[in-house]
C-alpha cells in the first residue's frame, strides 16, 4: 500500500514539476478549444532567430490571455507551446483562425527532432498551406498518450492576433466549416441587400441606393478580403494583390461610407461644415493607401484603424447633428450606423485590447455590424420613401386645400359676379328701356318736324295761293256790280226806245229824243265799259282756274305714286306760289327746254323746287332788298339719260363752311322762327330717292346755282 | 250840279280800273293811270283830285314809293292803298312812309270803297280848309 502511495507521489512530483518549471503542456482532451493563453512567446525583433535559436531560447513570455494580441509591429515572434494527446485519436489539427498573417511558419517537433513543416500566410502562395483553407489549420499525428511540440514563426503587417485551436481535425475541420457558412450567410444577406438596393436604384434612380449598393460591394469585399476568401479564391496565386487589397478596401471602405452617409444626410444642406470636414478624411485614407503601396503595412494599418475610428464617431456626429435638425431620415441611420459604430468599435479595441478582447465574437464584430447595419440602412433608405411619401402626400394634400380653396373662392366670386352682371343687365336693359324712349321721341319730334315744315310750306302754299287769287278775283267781284247796272241801263234805254218809238211823235222828235236820252247815258261810253266788263270777268276767271289748276299740278295730292310728269310744268306751278315772294323788283328769266316725262315723284319733286327758288328768293332779297337788279334764272335742259334743272340767282352766295353744311337738317342761315332748316335736307333726300343729284355752285356775294340732275328713268337707289 | 269829286286810281292791272271806274264814274269822276308817270301827269293837269287809290304791287314804283313822293309834291290828296298782299311789313311801311290814311283790301266791295271815299273826302275838306285859314293868317300878318 505504501509503495503505491509513493509513487503516486512521486508521479505527481514529477508531473508538478513538469508544470510548474518547464513550460505548459496542453492536455488534450478531446475538447475543441483555444489554447492561447497556454503558449509562450519570443520576440524576433529584427526576423533573424533561427528555430534552434527559438528552441534554446530563454526569453519567452507566457501568454497573458487566450487570444494572444501581438499588436501592430513590424517584429517576428516565435511561439511555442505542447500538446499531450490525451484522447484517443492520433490525428489532431491545429488552427489559427486569423487569415491576415503574413508569415507563418510552422515546426512539429518529437523528441527535439522537427518531423513536419510548413511555410505559409498570406504572403506565400495560397497552397503553400497544408490545408487549402483561408485559416491556417496544421493536421498533426500524436499517438496517444504521446506529446509534441510546437513552434510557430509569425509576422505580419496587420495587427497580429493568435486565435489557436486546438482540436481533432474532424472537430477543427467541422469548425472550418461553420466558419465558412456563417460567412457564407453573410454574403448572402449583403448581396441580397446589394441586388435589392440596385434594383431599386435601377428602377427609382435615386443617387443615394447608388452609393449604398456601392457601398455594399466594398463592404463585401473588405470583409471577403479581411476572412481572406478573396485570397483563398480569387487570388490564390497573387499574395501580394490579396495583401495589398486588404489595406485599399479598407480605406476604400472608410470612404464609402462617408460618402453614402454625406449624400443619405444631404450633409451639404444641413450641416455644411461638418460637410467639408470629411475632406480630412480623403486624406487620410489617401495617405493609407499610399502607405500600403509603399510597403509602410504597420503604418498604413494603423492609419487604417485609426481612421475608421474617427471616420466612425464623425459619420456618428453628422448624423445626430442632421437628427437633430429635423431631418427625419437621420433617424434610422442614425440607428443602423450606431449599432454599425458599436460593432467598430468593438472589433477595433479588441485589436488594442481595450475594454473588449479577443474572442469569437468580437472578431466577427464587422461581419455582425455591417449586416445589421446593411439592414438597417435598408430600412432607412425604405424609410426614405416613407418620408417622401408622406411629404408627397402632405404637399398633395395641401394642393389639394389650396385647389379646395381656390374653388371655394371661384365659387364665391362666380356668386358676386353672378349678381353684379344681374345688377348690370337691370341697369343695362332700363338704360336700354329709356333709350328706346327717347329714340321714339326723337322720331316723332323728327316726324312733327318735317309735319311742321310740311305746313310751314303748305302755310306758304296757301298764303301764296291766297295772294295769287284775290286779284283775279277782284276783277270778277267788282266787275260785276256795274256791269249789273251797266246792263239794267240798257234794258231801260231798250224800254225807253221802244216806247218812243210806238208813240205818235213825228220822227224827228222821235229821233231827237232818243238822241238826247242816249248822250244822258253816255251811251257810246256804255257800250264800252260794258265791253271792258266782261272782259275783265272773263279774263278774272279764267286766272283763277289756271292758279287754280297750277295748284293742283303743285300738291299733287297722288304724292306716292311713280308718275311720268313733265318737271317745266311743275316748276310753272311752284313760281305760282313763289309769285307772291317777288316783290316785282326781281327779275325771273325762264329758259325752258323741251323736256321728256321724266319718271319721278312730281309732287315731292314740286316741294324740292319751292324749297330751292324760294331759297334763291330769300338770297336775293337780302343781297339787293328793295333795290333791282336781283335776277333768278331757272334753266332746263336735258341729255339722254337725264333731266337737268338749274335754278341760279345772283343774290348772296354762300361761303365754303355754309356749302358744306346746306344738306344738313336744321342748318339754317336765316334767323330764329324764320325757317326751319329741313327744307334743303327733303330737297336733298328727295333728289337721292329719284337716284339723282344735287350740285352747289357758290360763290360768296356773287350768287348761287343749283343743279338737279334728275334720272329720266326711275331706278331705285342702289345701296 | 254840284262837281263830283276827282279821283285817281293807280294800278297796273287794267282789268281793275275798269271795274273801279265803271263801279264809281255815275257819282264820282274817276281817272285811271296804269303807271307811276301817268299818275303824276294827272295830278299835275288836275289839281283838285281829293283823292288817291293805289296798288302797292306795281313793277316799276310801288305804291308805297309813290305815295311817299307824292306826299311832298302833292301833298293834299288823301291816299288810300288798295292791295290784295297784307303782309304785316307792308303795311307798316306804307303807314310810316307813306302816311296813308286808309287801307282797302282786295278783292273790295263797293261798301268799303264808297265808305273809304266819304271818309276820305271829310278829312280833305278839312285839311284843305285849314291850308287856305292858314295861308289867310300868314297873308295877313
Amino acid at each position: 500500500m505504501n509503495r503505491i502511495k509513493f509513487y503516486i507521489v512521486f508521479f505527481l512530483l514529477i508531473c508538478l514539476h513538469h508544470f510548474s518549471f518547464a513550460q505548459e503542456t496542453i492536455n488534450f482532451k478531446g475538447n475543441f478549444g483555444v489554447i492561447g493563453d497556454k503558449i509562450e512567446f519570443l520576440v524576433d525583433s529584427n526576423s533573424n532567430i533561427s528555430l534552434q535559436a527559438a528552441i534554446k531560447s530563454d526569453h519567452y513570455k507566457k501568454s497573458q490571455s487566450k487570444f494572444p494580441n501581438l499588436l501592430i509591429t513590424p517584429f517576428s515572434y516565435w511561439v511555442r507551446f505542447s500538446v499531450k494527446n490525451d484522447d484517443p485519436g492520433k490525428t489532431l489539427a491545429l488552427q489559427i483562425t486569423q487569415p491576415m498573417i503574413d508569415n507563418i511558419d510552422f515546426y512539429q517537433l518529437n523528441n527535439g527532432a522537427v518531423v513536419k513543416t510548413n511555410f505559409s500566410g498570406q504572403s506565400r502562395p495560397f497552397n503553400a498551406r497544408l490545408v487549402q483553407h483561408q485559416t491556417f489549420i496544421y493536421p498533426f499525428i500524436i499517438s496517444p498518450g504521446e506529446s509534441g511540440t510546437f513552434y510557430l514563426h509569425v509576422k505580419s503587417g496587420k495587427q497580429l492576433v493568435l486565435p489557436i485551436y486546438l482540436g481533432t481535425l474532424e472537430q477543427v475541420f467541422e469548425s472550418a466549416l461553420i466558419k465558412d457558412i456563417s460567412f457564407g450567410i453573410y454574403i448572402g444577406i449583403i448581396m441580397v441587400m446589394l441586388l435589392y438596393n440596385l434594383f431599386i436604384y435601377i428602377t427609382v434612380k435615386d443617387k443615394n441606393y447608388l452609393y449604398y449598393v456601392s457601398y455594399l460591394a466594398i463592404v463585401l469585399l473588405t470583409q471577403a478580403c479581411m476572412e481572406g476568401y478573396v485570397f483563398r479564391f480569387i487570388l490564390p496565386n497573387h499574395p501580394y494583390l490579396a495583401d495589398i487589397s486588404i489595406y485599399i478596401t479598407t480605406a476604400l471602405i472608410g470612404l464609402a461610407a462617408i460618402e453614402f452617409a454625406k449624400h443619405f444626410l444631404s450633409a451639404r444642406k444641413y450641416t455644411p461644415v461638418l460637410y467639408k470636414i470629411s475632406y480630412v478624411f480623403w486624406l487620410l485614407y489617401t495617405i493609407q493607401i499610399i502607405l500600403a503601396l509603399t510597403q509602410h503595412y504597420n503604418a498604413s494599418y494603423t492609419v487604417m484603424l485609426s481612421s475608421a475610428m474617427f471616420s466612425a464617431v464623425y459619420v456618428l456626429i453628422m448624423a445626430i447633428t442632421i437628427f437633430f435638425k429635423g431631418f427625419r431620415t437621420a433617424k434610422f441611420f442614425l440607428i443602423a450606423w450606431s449599432v454599425f459604430i458599436v460593432c467598430v468599435v468593438v472589433y477595433v479595441l479588441k485589436d488594442f485590447n481595450i475594454l473588449f478582447p479577443y474572442n469569437d465574437v468580437t472578431s466577427s464584430a464587422l461581419l455582425i455590424g455591417s449586416a445589421f447595419e446593411a439592414v438597417l440602412l435598408s430600412f432607412a433608405l425604405a424609410d426614405k420613401i416613407n418620408i417622401f411619401k408622406a411629404e408627397k402626400e402632405k404637399s398633395q394634400e395641401e394642393t389639394l386645400k389650396v385647389l379646395q380653396e381656390n374653388e371655394r373662392i371661384i365659387r364665391e366670386q362666380n356668386v358676386v359676379l353672378e349678381l353684379k352682371v344681374e345688377e348690370r343687365t337691370v341697369e343695362l336693359s332700363e338704360s336700354n328701356q329709356e333709350l328706346n324712349k327717347t329714340l321714339e321721341d326723337l322720331k316723332q319730334t323728327q316726324t312733327q318736324l318735317v309735319e311742321s315744315e310740311k305746313m310751314a310750306s303748305l302755310g306758304q302754299l296757301t298764303a301764296g295761293i291766297a295772294h295769287e287769287i284775290n286779284n283775279p278775283i277782284n276783277f270778277v267781284t267788282s266787275n260785276i256790280n256795274p256791269l249789273k247796272r251797266d246792263i239794267d241801263m240798257v234794258l231801260d234805254a231798250l224800254t225807253m226806245i221802244e216806247n218812243v218809238g210806238m208813240s205818235d211823235a213825228s220822227h224827228a222828235e222821235k229821233q231827237k229824243k232818243i238822241n238826247d236820252y242816249k248822250e244822258e247815258l253816255d251811251f257810246d261810253y256804255l257800250k264800252v265799259e260794258i265791253k271792258h266788263l266782261i272782259k275783265g270777268i272773263n279774263e278774272g276767271a279764267n286766272r283763277t282756274a289756271e292758279i287754280v289748276k297750277g295748284l293742283r299740278i303743285f300738291s299733287r295730292l297722288d304724292e306716292d305714286d311713280l308718275k311720268k310728269a313733265d318737271l317745266n310744268e311743275g316748276l310753272e306751278s311752284t313760281m305760282v306760289i313763289i309769285n307772291n315772294l317777288l316783290n316785282n323788283k326781281i327779275n325771273v328769266i325762264k329758259q325752258y327746254d323741251d323736256l321728256p316725262a321724266v319718271e319721278c315723284y312730281p309732287g315731292k319733286l314740286n316741294q324740292v323746287f319751292l324749297n330751292i327758288i324760294s331759297n334763291a328768293v330769300y338770297a336775293v332779297q337780302k343781297k339787293f332788298g328793295e333795290n333791282t337788279g336781283g335776277e333768278i334764272a331757272i334753266i332746263t335742259n336735258h341729255d339722254d339719260e337725264n333731266v337737268f334743272i338749274k335754278i341760279k340767282d345772283n343774290g348772296t352766295g354762300m361761303d365754303a363752311q355754309t356749302q358744306k353744311k346746306v344738306f344738313e337738317p336744321f342748318f339754317t342761315t336765316k334767323d330764329v322762327g324764320e325757317g326751319t332748316g329741313l327744307g334743303m335736307s327733303i330737297a336733298y333726300n328727295t333728289v337721292k330717292k329719284h337716284n339723282g343729284q344735287i350740285i352747289i355752285n357758290s360763290k360768296l356775294n356773287e350768287g348761287t346755282e343749283f343743279t338737279l340732275q334728275i334720272p329720266i328713268v326711275f331706278n331705285a337707289i342702289t345701296i | 250840279m254840284p262837281e263830283k269829286i276827282k279821283i285817281l286810281y293807280v294800278d297796273d292791272e287794267p282789268e281793275n280800273l275798269v271795274g273801279f271806274k265803271a263801279a264809281l264814274r255815275l257819282d264820282y269822276q274817276i281817272l285811271t293811270a296804269v303807271n307811276v308817270p301817268q299818275a303824276i301827269g294827272f295830278l299835275n293837269e288836275h289839281p283838285g283830285i281829293r283823292i288817291i287809290f293805289c296798288d302797292q304791287r306795281m313793277p316799276g314804283k310801288t305804291g308805297v314809293d309813290f305815295f311817299e313822293e307824292i306826299r311832298i309834291s302833292h301833298p293834299l290828296p288823301v291816299r288810300i292803298m288798295l292791295t290784295a298782299y297784307t303782309d304785316v311789313e307792308s303795311i307798316i311801311d306804307a303807314i310810316n312812309k307813306g302816311n296813308i290814311f286808309r287801307f282797302v283790301k282786295k278783292p273790295w266791295t263797293e261798301a268799303d270803297i264808297i265808305w273809304a271815299i266819304a271818309e276820305a273826302d271829310k278829312f280833305y275838306m278839312a285839311n284843305s280848309m285849314l291850308a287856305v285859314k292858314n295861308d289867310e293868317l300868314q297873308k295877313s300878318i
